[in-house]
């Protein structure tokens, strides 16, 4: 999917050409550490920075940015106050398995992990800009869960009519991150 | 951001539910604090702002400690505490990385110092200590509650601190590090604010060659032992003369001849008394006849048994050394002058005291003396040995309030 800045639509890239998609929103411009076209490095990896969506929690709001590694495998960078998580997206296979809902404070076992659902909320895209690997469209809301692992480890859900997502990765200290603008 | 206190009524409000009145604080004891509300700055080089004061006071003993930890945020880089004891400055943020849990139950377990890995940096065990709020101020990411007590157990690295504390039945990690005064600019600091005494996170300000001292010192020390050592075992040429001369001969002259003139040479001398002093004289002869020098040297040997079981003092052995001036057939004459016992009174049954009956005699010409150079390799020491004792001291001060104690310790 890309954004035009001209236009401020979205597109839908599929084989057969483009597809309207929706409107882009707007993106005030808020200080943060990094921004769409930046090259970030973390520790040893490399991470460029392709798209930039914006979500709204009510009191606030969070960004998320759509990165490639050098390998070319897309990774996300989400910024919250200063709180920066990178994640993969997880294959259906890997997701978490659990009985009944997944509540605030409870507890599962992942790959050898303790879990706790840390936060259970729903955001609503106020923005886009740049591409991403799947669709998104302003205005919609999504249900996010996070889960703490007793290493580090941070499990999340992005739900959205029924449909959901599993991304995992760790917490990024925001002092060990070398941005670099282009 | 979660809870806003309002600076004028004391009053704190639930910034996610319609700034509904939480909890009041009474904003006349509000602490004493050069770090201000609204403040900003720089740390590490990121753009901070005082947005919170928040007093916790520790009551140990009857006796009481206050500290003021002040809340900052940072647009980029989120929200950190800065923290102002004694005039030093800390910076703690939340640590994620993976690392064990330090808790009261594992420290009380513990028979030695507990320790933990965490990106390849070791801590150890600080303290653990309970505190609890006396006054807030400003805006929080969670409700400060009057007098709620919190345990925090910390450990140490070289260089930063680790809090593990429980509140809200959620773990939180603090990582804090000491603040030189070139790392934080703006807030309005007074420019003289002298810390004192020595911080726990302060790292040595060693001079910019201590390392290279330390290393020159010890290596130099290390070459002058060696060569001390070289100098010892050349042992020189044994002259041919008797070895041993029975107290009744005395006194004796022996000719011994000298075939390496200007090197040292060396006259050792050996008792077999117990108990006993005994003073030989020596007197010396060039080739020509002429005295060279006249001298003496004691043997003497004491040795008993008390409570703390057997001991000695003394030595039957003594040695005077000189430099010849030519070749040729020196003579030493060796007689016994004065003798004594240590205690002549004293039954020594168990412990019997006799004068020397013997003396043995060795004279060897061209020796090496290592004296010097164990002298200068002592120098060295000092000098190499001096940043090593200052980091010692220095890391002794840092862990003087730590309240781990060895079970060997008490």
């Amino acid at each position: 999917m890309i954004t035009c800045d001209a236009c401020t639509t979205t597109l839908l890239l599929e084989d057969a050409g483009l597809r309207l998609a929706g409107e882009q929103g707007v993106l005030h411009e808020v200080p943060l550490i990094c921004q769409l076209g930046d090259e970030l490095k973390i520790g040893k990896g490399r991470y460029q920075i392709l798209g930039h969506a914006r979500f709204s929690y009510g009191r606030g709001t969070w960004d998320e940015f759509w990165a490639v590694d050098t390998s070319g495998e897309p990774v996300w960078i989400s910024v919250d106050e200063g709180d920066l998580i990178l994640q993969r997206e997880l294959p259906q296979k890997d997701w978490p398995e659990y009985r009944g809902a997944l509540r605030l404070g409870r507890n599962l076992r992942y790959k050898a992990e303790g879990f706790r659902v840390d936060e259970d909320g729903t955001g609503t895209c106020v923005g886009l800009n740049g591409c991403f690997g799947h669709p998104l469209t302003v205005g919609e809301t999504y249900r996010f869960l996070n889960l703490q692992g007793e290493s580090g480890t941070v499990l999340s859900a992005e739900i959205a009519d029924q449909e959901a997502e599993w991304f995992i990765g760790r917490w990024i200290d925001p002092f060990e991150v070398e941005v670099k603008t282009e | 951001m979660t809870t806003h206190i309002c600076c004028y009524c004391g009053t704190a409000l639930d910034a996610l539910d319609s700034y509904k009145t939480l909890v009041k604080f009474n904003i006349l004891n509000r602490p004493e604090t050069p770090l201000k509300i609204g403040a900003a700055g720089q740390i590490f080089g990121v753009d901070y702002t005082v947005i919170g004061l928040l007093e916790h006071e520790e009551v140990w003993q009857g006796r009481s400690w206050k500290w003021v930890d002040h809340q900052v945020f940072s647009a980029t880089h989120g929200y950190a505490w800065l923290t102002l004891e004694e005039g030093h400055l800390t910076f703690s943020r939340r640590y994620r990385k993976p690392v064990d849990w330090l808790s009261k139950t594992v420290v009380n377990r513990a028979e030695t110092r507990p320790s933990l890995r965490s990106e390849g940096e070791r801590f150890k065990y600080y303290d653990t200590s309970t505190s609890s709020v006396t006054y807030a101020e400003g805006e929080f990411t969670w409700a400060p509650r009057k007098g709620a007590k919190t345990t925090t157990i910390t450990a140490m690295s070289d260089n930063a601190m680790l809090g593990f504390s429980t509140t809200n039945r959620e773990r939180e990690i603090y990582h804090t590090v000491y603040l030189e005064p070139q790392e934080i600019t703006g807030f309005d600091l007074p420019g003289a604010v002298k810390p004192s005494g020595i911080h726990a996170l302060k790292k040595m300000k060693a001079g910019v060659n201590a390392g290279f001292l330390m290393r020159a010192g010890l290596g130099s020390m290390v070459i002058c032992l060696v060569l001390a050592m070289a100098m010892f075992v050349q042992n020189g040429k044994l002259a041919d003369t008797r070895l041993r001369y029975s107290v009744a001969e005395l006194p004796v002259t022996i000719a011994f001849e000298v075939t390496k003139p200007g090197r040292l040479t060396r006259i050792d001398l050996q008792g077999n008394g117990r108990n006993s002093w005994n003073y030989l004289a020596v007197e010396l002869e060039d080739p020509e006849g002429e005295v060279l020098f006249e001298s003496g040297r004691t043997v003497e040997y004491y040795s008993g048994r008390d409570k703390d079981g057997n001991w000695s003092e003394g030595s039957n052995n003594a040695s005077l050394a000189f430099f010849p001036p030519v070749t040729g057939t020196y003579s030493v004459t060796l007689d016994l002058e004065e003798s004594g016992f240590w205690a002549p009174n004293v039954n020594r049954g168990s412990s019997p005291q006799h004068q020397i009956t013997q003396v043995g005699l060795q004279i060897r010409n061209g020796v090496s003396s290592g004296f010097w150079l164990i002298l200068l390799a002592l120098g060295f020491g000092c000098i190499g040995g001096l940043p090593l004792l200052r980091r010692y001291l220095h890391n002794k001060a840092r862990w003087r309030d730590s309240d781990w104690v060895d079970e060997d310790d008490d």
